[in-house]
């Protein structure tokens, strides 16, 4: 019986390339910027349930405000 | 419908939403770059604006419709869908591509969100845009090579089904 054709050196190339380029977006989503998404984006605010948007948007007039939003779900304000 | 003149209709239908695609992408790519690059705040809060619909209304429309219309057309013809390394490939880089860009409409839709809600604007998360909107290019490129090329080379499951065909073919000879 005929052996099966050797895979393509292609397919091995692509292959490997991939595979590596799958491990390296892994590693990097595992690892310190593990948090993707919106929520890599904010910071926890202390009282759960609202949370802070650092350096995203400001005003741009520039005020104190400027770089930071806050914002709290409706439920926590019409607890305050 | 005869069967050649489908697989006309779907081919046009996968080119049509393939290069969509791949120009929605482009003009997104080259918006985000002038968001991130401009000192303009109003110009960057109208990017974080304008990327939502470009998202959910042009790329994520074009991207399932090129995934969905590669499907039909891989099933359609005589290249099935997972007889041929190249076809995998585009598969499976189209359905990754497909998967990053749904997730990444979240991120896209909270800061359209944010930036609805307040004036001016911080070009900084416009690098993960411009990241993920050139990854996404390459992809595009990567699958237009494969297409064009057409790389020799079956998968363990195209060679199997060849062996079958050909032993098929022998016993209608030999009876």
């Amino acid at each position: 019986m005929a052996e099966p054709p050797a895979t393509p050196r292609w397919v091995k190339v692509f292959g490997i390339i991939l595979l590596a380029l799958t491990l390296l977006v892994s590693l990097i989503l595992l690892t310190g910027r593990g948090r993707h998404g919106p929520e890599r984006h904010m910071s926890p605010a202390g009282s759960s349930g609202s949370f802070v948007v650092a350096g995203t948007f400001g005003n741009s007039a520039g005020s104190a405000l400027s770089g930071v939003v806050a914002r709290i779900p409706a439920e926590v304000q019409a607890q305050s | 419908m005869t069967m050649p003149a489908l697989r006309r209709l779907v081919l046009t239908a996968h080119i049509t939403a393939s290069v969509g695609w791949f120009g929605a992408a482009a003009g997104f790519l080259v918006l985000l770059i002038a968001g991130m690059t401009s000192d303009d705040t109003q110009l960057v809060h109208a990017v974080y604006l304008a990327a939502e619909p470009i998202t959910w209304y042009a790329l994520v429309p074009l991207i399932l419709a090129a995934l969905l219309t590669g499907v039909a057309q891989s099933l359609i013809t005589p290249w099935g869908l997972i007889r041929h390394y190249w076809v995998l490939f585009k598969l499976l880089l189209t359905v990754v591509a497909a998967v990053v860009l749904l997730q990444y409409t979240r991120t896209v839709s909270h800061f359209a969100a944010v930036a609805a809600e307040t004036s001016g604007g911080d070009a900084g998360a416009l690098q993960g845009y411009v990241l993920h909107a050139a990854v996404g290019l390459l992809v595009l490129l990567v699958t237009t090579v494969l297409s064009v090329y057409k790389p020799r080379g079956l998968t363990p499951y195209g060679l199997n089904r060849q062996e079958a065909q050909r032993r098929a073919q022998d016993r209608q000879h030999s009876g």
